[in-house]
C-alpha cells in the first residue's frame, strides 16, 4: 500500500486540531502547504476534524443544488454552492468568479467531523492554478468552520492586527479597506503586528473572545500561530472624514453577521454561530469607523478603540 | 399567511431580533428588531398559517387591551412584516 494513503498530518488552528490525509499526492495541497506549516502539531488521537483530499473531476451528477446555481448576493455571483446527495449528506461545490465549473467540492458528514475534499487540478489559461488553489482553500475553510461552529468558534472575514497584547479586527465589504486599515496601523502605530489579513479565527476561550492566526490570509502570506484577546472590532465605511462611532449591541450583532460566515441553513450550525456572536458583542466594543484611507484614520481608530475598555 | 422559510427569532442581549438564516433568504442582509409585543405576535405566527385576528388575539391574551386596539396594532405590525418581506400570503 502506498504510504501516502495512510500518512496523516496534524494542524492546530485556534486550539482545534485537524488531520489531513493527502490521498492522491495533490499538487494543490503541496502548493498551499507552506500556509499550514506554522500550525503543524503532533499526532492527536481524536482530532476535531479529519480531512481527506482527493484529486479528480468534480462530479455533481445526482446531487441536488440547494440554491439557484446562478444566484448572486448584491450582484456578486455565489461561489459556494451547497448540494445534498441522495442520502441527504451536504456536498458543497466551490467555484471562483470566471471559472466555468467548480474546481473543488467538499462532502461533510452529519456531525461535521469528517470532510472529503475533491479538487480538480486541471489548469488552463482560463483556469489558472491560483484559482484552483483558492477553491481548494475555500473547501478547507468550510470543513474547518463546520467542524468548529458548535465550539464557540467563528470564521471571520476580517483583517486583524495585534497591538499591546490585544487584537483588533477590521471588517468591511470586500474592497472597502480592511487591509488598508491594518497597513495604516502598521505604518503609523508603533508596536503593531499583523495577525492575519483575511480570515482570523475568533474563539471564545473561557469567556474571553480571542483572535487566532490561521492558514487562511487572502493574498497576504501571514500565517501565524499566535493569539490575542480581542480589544475591539471596527467596521470600515468609506467617508470623506475620520470618525469612530460605537455600535449598539444589536447594531454590532447585525454588523458582525455579515462578516462571520456560517452554514446557517443547518440549525445546529446557526445555533453555534449565534451563541458565539452574542458572546462576542456582549464583551467586545464594536464600532463603525467612517474613514479615509489615511494615517489619521488609523490614529483616530487606535485612540478610540484603546480607550474603550 | 405564514412566515417565510429561513427567518428566525433570536434574542441578542435581551432584545428580540429576526435574522435570516435559511438558504432561501441569503439575500436578506437586514436584521429586524422587534419590540416585546411584536415578538409575542411572531411567536404566535411561527410555524403555522395565521392572520391578523390571530395576532390580535395573542395581544389580548397577554395585555389588557380592547379588541380594536389589538387589531390596529396587529394590522400595523403585519403590514410592516409584509413590506419587509418576512411573510407571504
Amino acid at each position: 500500500m502506498d504510504t501516502t494513503m495512510t500518512h496523516r498530518e496534524f494542524f492546530s488552528v485556534a486550539g482545534h486540531i485537524f488531520a489531513v490525509r493527502d490521498c492522491d499526492a495533490s499538487k494543490v495541497w503541496r502548493r498551499v502547504h507552506p500556509a499550514y506549516e506554522p500550525f503543524a502539531c503532533d499526532d492527536a488521537g481524536s482530532p476535531a476534524l479529519e480531512v481527506d483530499i482527493h484529486v479528480g473531476p468534480i462530479d455533481l451528477e445526482g446531487l441536488e443544488c440547494m440554491i439557484d446555481p446562478d444566484a448572486s448576493i448584491d450582484g456578486v455571483p455565489v461561489n459556494i454552492l451547497p448540494h445534498t446527495d441522495a442520502s441527504g449528506a451536504l456536498v458543497i461545490a466551490v467555484t471562483q468568479p470566471g471559472l466555468d465549473s467548480p474546481a473543488a467540492m467538499v462532502r461533510l458528514t452529519d456531525d461535521f467531523v469528517r470532510a472529503s475534499i475533491v479538487v480538480d487540478e486541471r489548469t488552463s489559461p482560463s483556469r489558472p492554478a491560483w484559482m484552483v488553489a483558492a477553491s481548494f482553500t475555500s473547501a478547507m475553510q468550510i470543513a474547518y468552520m463546520a467542524a468548529t461552529a458548535t465550539a464557540d468558534t467563528l470564521m471571520s472575514h476580517a483583517s486583524c492586527v495585534a497591538w499591546q497584547g490585544r487584537a483588533y479586527l477590521f471588517i468591511a465589504r470586500s474592497g472597502t479597506g480592511k487591509s488598508t486599515q491594518s497597513r495604516m496601523w502598521l505604518e503609523n502605530i508603533p508596536g503593531t503586528e499583523l495577525l492575519n489579513d483575511d480570515h482570523p479565527i475568533v474563539r471564545i476561550v473561557d469567556g474571553v473572545p480571542t483572535a487566532f492566526g490561521s492558514p487562511w490570509s487572502g493574498k497576504t502570506p501571514c500565517y501565524k500561530a499566535m493569539q490575542a484577546p480581542i480589544g475591539g472590532i471596527a467596521r470600515i465605511v468609506r467617508a470623506k472624514h475620520n470618525r469612530m462611532v460605537r455600535q449598539s449591541p444589536i447594531g454590532a450583532y447585525a454588523s458582525l453577521t455579515a462578516s462571520f460566515s456560517g452554514l446557517t441553513f443547518v440549525p445546529s450550525q446557526a445555533e453555534g454561530r449565534h451563541r458565539a456572536l452574542e458572546g462576542l458583542v456582549s464583551s467586545v466594543p464594536c464600532y463603525e469607523l467612517e474613514c479615509l484611507p489615511d494615517a489619521e484614520a488609523a490614529r483616530v481608530c487606535n485612540q478610540v478603540i484603546s480607550n474603550s475598555e | 399567511m405564514k412566515i417565510k422559510e429561513g427567518f428566525k427569532l433570536r434574542t441578542v442581549m435581551g432584545s428580540s431580533v429576526i435574522i435570516a438564516e435559511g438558504i432561501s433568504q441569503m439575500n436578506f442582509n437586514k436584521l429586524v428588531s422587534l419590540n416585546e409585543s411584536a415578538a409575542l405576535m411572531w411567536r404566535k405566527a411561527e410555524g403555522r398559517d395565521f392572520n391578523a385576528d390571530d395576532l390580535a388575539q395573542a395581544l389580548m391574551d397577554e395585555y389588557e387591551i380592547d379588541a380594536d386596539t389589538a387589531r390596529a396594532d396587529a394590522d400595523a405590525v403585519l403590514a410592516k412584516w409584509i413590506e419587509i418581506g418576512l411573510v407571504e400570503q
